[in-house]
């Protein structure tokens, strides 16, 4: 064979890497691409045959289904989509707080697990071996059903603290602040008081630079912006008016009400007349009564007894209150003896007869307490104020009537049932809505008032019934569900801090010493700031896990979305349809926390020389 | 996290299946054995003692199909499923069949795909609360909490007639019955709300069973029963079939001991052809001809088993009421086998 140079040899394509290459990708695409079709037609073909729904036509239709914990107005009216939604926004709440308090909790811990004093170096490290060594669910289900359950009282005698906080088995609720009607008028002056506080911040930078003097921006930034937003919150809580047909409709023998605008003047919700929430009202109800029997009450594993109770009321809501024994037998044998006045107390047997309870006048000769025993409050110039929630919703104790009290508890007593603390008898099954004579004259003299309010109002809550109202609330299943996620992802983020600070080399510790820093400075200067560019990586991944393992919610009786999806998925038999919309869902937070993690995951990266 | 996985299996199962339709009865036979879908927690109904023995009325159920089919009333695999993922269990054949107190309503038949088998107990839905408490009307519910299993009718029962009375009230919905009652027990709650079987069999199991009261209110139709997969009609048939003879037993007074007498003795037709002692009535379902002879030995009829699990002799001492025969003012009533 004569060797040529100038007519290089065709190789044929079988030989020719590149041919090659293009074929082998272009099986493969092939063979994913039928792999997937088959799948995806046996999928469709079984689902067609089992009569499963595989679209998402049942969106729309409407759910029925009751959720308890809802981040926007909801009724089992709203459809499948906006139940999901609701599911969607809980997994957010308990997530982004989540990743919040898990991060602070657990770079502390891992701080402490390198701290030189012994015992929280100790603590630190027996927590992280401890939870990170203990199954979530079991720590939910601890979290639930032996701590917030059962340990703390229930909501007939919450824990109160100072300020208006309330902690019980049923959640924790604190006052809050929420928008007046102020607060829109006040929003220009808050964009206004942004801007001044960027502008002056970077005013404020340039002089220190060409000042060539160490300085702060920040304070005088802040001061500007205090300054526009208070006048502001001054000038717009003065102009601030109700808005014209805002009504409330309220029914005292419920004890329960809306505020929304009422566009044709009724004084009656219809159905297309929006609500309007964050409203201040103040209920007033001049003379009131409560029926309730003692009980002898398990609580905290202890029985208490002859135990009666009604709805917290504040000091300040009632001119004065009187309570009565019912029953003429009843009358002359038993006292009242307030442990919380006019709120709790004890029923006892004056046997010494000086008229004061004393320990053991509470039970009778077999030492059992004296349960069962009716009595009846009598308030007189009761007044509450409170905020409307979200859904315009407002409530108070249901207060009885007080002319018609003989021939009501009389009744009670015939029909052999009772009203307790917070339940009128009212007869809804019995009598349509609407008015009747009995109820004509049921009728306590109310006052509702709508109190002006400015940018912002402050909301307390309260326990009208057996639920907090008012103020802002956490569920105890939130609470749970929170607790033990945070105190196990902080274990995780512990350790990676621990190795974080670890990995800065030793020669950036004896540097900064030798510069002089004190042992606070070198940690919070150079090697806290170096150490946080390892840290944050594999912190994003346990911000996912975090935002993940909140499914495991229908453990704490949590309404998040794939609790939600699961009820849906049952309701519908849409198995399928319902699995991808709790995929994307995930996805869709799980982009999101990446996407902005890695933001700053870039902007603190080392610039590569 | 099962429901997730069983619809990821359902996608895996369906893919599989897309070849040969076989029905489930043949299958059974060849296994030598069947898979029920029961409840493990609720007393009276099913429930799994200490040594994974399963019990009760459904459990019953289950063992009288076995026995029909099979010949052997213990020849059954019990699954022990929430009530959130026993349909997925039964769309994807976890299960052969679903005797787990679940209610018939039209949107299981079609939008789940099953097929119900006669009700095998009229049920209604009810709510417990704390004497203490002072409810005695729904109209008592304003404003207090009320605990209730999710992905049952229940929910939707309660939502839709709370709804009617224009009632706000908080919903506490959990997964399973024990949390339910545990929440309850921890006063989380005012009321539990489900079926009057299942307050009156968890009752008993209360801390202290008599400070709560079970409200003579009923919101709802209730009727539980078997349930298969749509579109086998073939063990549709038996499941339904060994259901009403269990209620033909009843109404022809023939029970567990006295069966084989009755085999030996009896001279009217209908009896004779249903002990498959005459014709081809058992072989037409699929089944043995003395199938229904050997359930009967082997379970009881209806009675019976009403009797031994939930009668006035057990601690739930409920009485027969609708779910007595046509004969005593129920609602028990079985077509001619012919």
């Amino acid at each position: 064979m004569a060797m040529t140079t100038d007519v290089p040899e065709r190789i044929p394509f079988w030989r020719n890497v590149k041919t090659l290459g293009l074929l082998a990708q272009i099986i493969f695409a092939i063979i994913v691409v039928a792999a997937i079709a088959i799948l995806w037609n046996n999928v469709t073909s079984a689902l067609a045959r089992s009569s499963l729904p595989a679209d998402f036509s049942w969106l729309g239709s409407r759910a029925g289904i009751p959720i308890g914990e809802r981040p926007i107005p909801y009724t089992p009216d709203d459809t499948y989509f906006r139940a999901l939604a609701i599911g969607f926004l809980n997994t957010l709440k308990i997530a982004l707080v989540g990743v919040v308090l898990a991060s602070i909790l657990g770079v502390g811990v891992g701080v402490a697990r390198l701290s030189n004093n012994f015992l929280l170096r100790q603590i630190a490290t027996w927590y992280v071996e401890i939870l990170r060594n203990t199954p979530l669910a079991v720590q939910i289900i601890f979290w639930f059903t032996a701590a917030i359950a059962t340990l703390p009282p229930t909501i007939s005698a919450p824990i109160r603290l100072p300020g208006g906080l309330m902690f019980s088995n049923r959640g924790l609720a604190f006052p809050a602040i929420y928008p007046g009607f102020g607060f829109r008028d006040w929003l220009p002056w808050i964009v206004a008081a942004i801007a001044l506080y960027a502008i002056v911040l970077y005013v404020r930078r340039r002089q220190i630079i060409a000042s060539e003097r160490p300085g702060l921006a920040w304070p005088a930034a802040l001061l500007a912006f205090l300054a526009v937003s208070g006048t502001g919150y001054f000038v717009a809580s003065g102009t601030a008016t109700i808005p014209e047909p805002l009504t409330v409709d309220f029914t005292v023998e419920r004890g329960r009400g809306v505020t929304f605008l009422d566009a044709n003047g009724n004084g009656e919700r219809e159905r297309d007349e929006a609500l309007y929430g964050f409203v201040p009202v103040t209920v007033r109800v001049s003379e009131a009564a409560i029926e309730t029997q003692s009980t002898n009450l398990n609580e905290q594993r202890r029985i208490k007894p002859s135990v009666l109770r009604f709805p917290v009321l504040e000091e300040g809501e009632y001119e004065s209150f009187d309570v009565r024994i019912l029953g003429s037998a009843d009358a002359e044998r038993f006292s009242v003896h307030w442990t919380d006045a006019p709120t709790a107390g004890l029923i006892f047997e004056d046997r010494n007869g000086d008229g004061i309870y004393q320990e053991g006048e509470e039970v009778d000769a077999d030492g059992v307490g004296f349960s069962g025993v009716r009595t009846l409050l009598t308030i007189t110039g009761f007044s509450r104020d409170l905020v409307s929630d979200r859904d315009g919703g407002i409530r108070i104790p249901n207060f009885e009537p007080v002319g018609t009290q003989e021939e009501e508890t009389e009744e009670i007593q015939d029909a052999g049932r009772s009203g307790v603390a917070g339940f009128g008898p009212s007869s809804l099954f019995g009598s349509p809505a609407g008015a009747s004579s009995d109820e004509e004259e049921a009728v306590l003299d109310t006052t509702v008032e709508i109190r002006s309010s400015g940018a912002l109002v402050w909301s307390r809550p309260s326990v009208p019934v057996s639920n907090y109202e008012g103020g802002f609330r956490f569920t105890a299943s939130y609470l749970a569900l929170l607790l033990a996620l945070v105190i196990y992802t902080a274990t995780f983020i512990a350790e990676i801090t621990r190795a974080g600070i670890m990995a800065v080399p030793k020669g950036q510790t004896e540097a900064s010493k030798a510069l002089g820093l004190s042992g606070r400075q070198t940690f919070s200067l150079v090697i806290f700031p170096q150490a946080v560019r390892i840290i944050l990586p594999p912190m994003i991944s346990q911000y996912l896990n975090l935002t993940k393992n909140s499914s495991l919610a229908p453990l704490a009786a949590y309404a998040e979305i794939f609790a939600v999806s699961a009820i849906v998925a049952n309701q519908t038999g849409a198995s399928v349809p319902v699995t991808v919309l709790i995929i994307v869902s995930y996805l869709v937070i799980s982009w999101f926390f990446s996407f902005v993690l890695n933001i700053v995951n870039a902007r603190l990266a080392i610039v590569e020389r | 996290m099962r429901k997730l996985l069983a619809a990821f299996v359902a996608l895996m199962v369906l893919a599989g299946f897309a070849q040969a339709q076989t029905s489930l009865l043949d299958e059974i036979k060849l296994r030598g054995n069947m898979t029920c879908g029961v409840n493990q927690s609720l007393p009276g109904f099913g429930v799994i003692d200490s040594e994974g023995n399963f019990s009760g009325f459904d459990v019953d159920f289950c063992k009288a199909v076995a026995a029909a089919v099979l010949g052997d009333s213990e020849a059954v695999t019990y699954r022990a499923l929430t009530a959130s993922e026993r349909f997925t269990a039964v769309q994807t054949g976890e299960v052969d069949v679903l005797i787990r107190n679940t209610t018939w309503t039209s949107s299981r038949d079609s939008e789940v795909g099953l097929n119900f088998a006669p009700t095998t107990f009229y049920d209604g839905q009810g709510f417990i609360v704390k004497r203490a408490s002072g409810i005695s009307e729904v109209s008592d519910f304003e404003g207090t909490s009320i605990c209730v299993q999710s992905g049952t009718t229940t929910e939707l029962n309660l939502a839709d007639v709370m709804a009617a009375l224009d009632i706000s009230y908080t919903p506490l919905v959990f997964e399973t019955a024990d949390q339910v009652f545990a929440a309850y027990e921890a006063d989380q709650c005012e009321s539990v709300t489900t079926d009057m079987s299942g307050l009156v069999s968890r009752s008993t199991l209360l801390q202290d069973p008599a400070a709560s009261v079970i409200l003579p209110i009923t919101i709802s139709k209730e009727p539980l029963g078997p349930a298969v997969l749509h579109g086998d009609d073939t063990w549709f048939d038996v499941v339904k079939w060994v259901t009403f003879g269990l209620i033909f037993a009843e109404e022809y007074g023939i029970t567990s001991d006295n069966v084989r007498d009755v085999a030996a003795s009896a001279q009217a037709p209908v009896v004779r052809r249903f002990l498959g002692l005459d014709g081809q009535v058992m072989e037409q379902l699929g089944l043995e001809s003395d199938a229904m002879i050997t359930m009967i030995e082997q379970v009881g009829n209806y009675g019976e088993i009403f009797a031994r699990n939930l009668g006035p002799d057990t601690q739930f001492g409920l009485e027969r009421g609708l779910n007595a025969l046509y004969t005593d003012g129920g609602l028990l009533y079985s077509p001619p086998f012919r």
